[in-house]
């Protein structure tokens, strides 16, 4: 049966995504499997299995978690509590796809909880100084002039645009579905938030003279 | 280059500035390597052969709307025959296995630690000084031990 019988468009001239958002675009199928099989593996005690879905989703709970100005050890135990939860959860997972937007919110879940307790408690040891706490150098990477630059104007946007860029940032992605619901914002404004949040970025100190020394 | 900002193509321009923000990001705020490896571990804490009693409610989040929480805060945990109700107040964690039995009952913490104590007559327990961080407790009945879910304090 010859291709034409779809009336798809074909790739080159489908038009971008409406978000305008530059998304991987690996084989869905594939990828889906492959989940799968870790999924089930972990769940059947495969520490391998296990170790492999932490590494690979780390940075997307990470990033939900530092979408909230915590201090360092609660954000850590936010990010702990999360991965307990998986590993309760992880016979019920029937669509491991939606594995990345259960793990974003139930990591978000898990900060607000303590954000609740902390009003009560004064839990947060330290007032939130975004703008004024020296950034801690990660020693596995190098940072440029270019990251210290981005760094610093990152940390003088809203909590709302930290929050909604570092969201977007997540690798695997979370689904645009789950972050429309975590933002309660439509998801048809998620595009269009993310492109003035960048703007605030670009009119930061610095940023806009990064483009010359590239 | 001063055009830049009003080029046609802003969303290329965009995609650039996001990609190098995510380096950034990564460079400065990666999962911290101590925070990552603790979670390999935490696959082989599971208690596959324990019910699992599930959070019902909890006061920190579920009396949500009002102002201020109520306190002490509350759980409520539930398996098919067996349900674990606690109050936390400040550091200690007062309990009870309902239906009432006088059983070990286990408080275990994210490092691994455990405490133990028995439960009265009437189902009720008492933990002091219990550190911050997630927690799950363990009710050993007579007929398989029921296990809560995690919970942080």
């Amino acid at each position: 049966m010859p291709l034409s019988a779809t009336a798809k468009a074909p790739e080159r001239l489908r038009p971008p995504p409406p978000t305008g958002v530059r998304r991987p675009a690996p084989s869905i199928r594939r990828v889906s499997d492959d989940l799968t099989s870790l999924v089930q593996a972990a769940s059947r005690d495969d520490q391998a299995a296990w170790n492999t879905l932490v590494d690979r989703f780390s940075g997307l709970v990470w990033h939900v978690v530092r979408g909230f100005r915590l201090p360092d050890a609660v954000a850590e135990d936010a990010y702990q509590t999360t991965w307990l939860r998986l590993t309760e959860h992880l016979d019920r997972i029937r669509q491991p796809e939606s594995l990345a937007g259960w793990l974003a919110r139930t990591a978000r879940n898990e900060c607000l909880r303590t954000i609740r307790l902390s009003q009560r408690e004064q839990l947060t040891d330290e007032p939130d100084e975004p703008d004024g706490a020296t950034p801690e150098l990660d020693a596995r990477h190098i940072a440029s002039e270019r990251d210290a630059i981005l760094w610093s104007a990152f940390a003088t946007l809203g909590e709302r645009c930290q929050e909604l860029l570092r969201l977007l940032l997540a690798d695997p992605p979370i689904p645009y579905e789950t972050i429309s619901e975590m933002l309660d914002m439509p998801i048809g404004s998620i595009g269009p938030t993310r492109a003035r949040c960048l703007q605030k970025l670009r009119a930061a100190d610095g940023v806009a003279n990064l483009r010359e020394d590239r | 280059m001063t055009d830049d900002l009003t080029a046609s193509d802003s969303s290329s321009d965009d995609a650039e500035l996001f990609a190098d923000l995510r380096h950034a990001i990564d460079s400065y705020d990666a999962v911290p390597d101590h925070a990552r490896l603790a979670a390999h571990d935490l696959l082989s804490w599971r208690r596959l052969d324990d019910e699992l009693a599930e959070l019902q409610f909890d006061s920190a989040v579920d009396a949500a709307g009002v102002r201020g929480l109520a306190w002490p805060r509350q759980l409520s945990f539930e398996a098919a025959a067996t349900s674990i109700e606690i109050e936390i107040d400040e550091h200690h964690i007062v309990g009870q296995v309902v239906p009432p039995a006088e059983v070990d009952v286990q408080l275990t913490n994210a490092s691994g630690g455990t405490t133990s104590i028995r439960s009265d007559a009437v189902g009720h327990f008492r933990f002091e000084n219990v550190e911050r961080g997630a927690i799950r407790l363990t009710a050993s009945l007579p007929d398989g031990s029921v296990t809560t879910q995690w919970f942080s304090i």
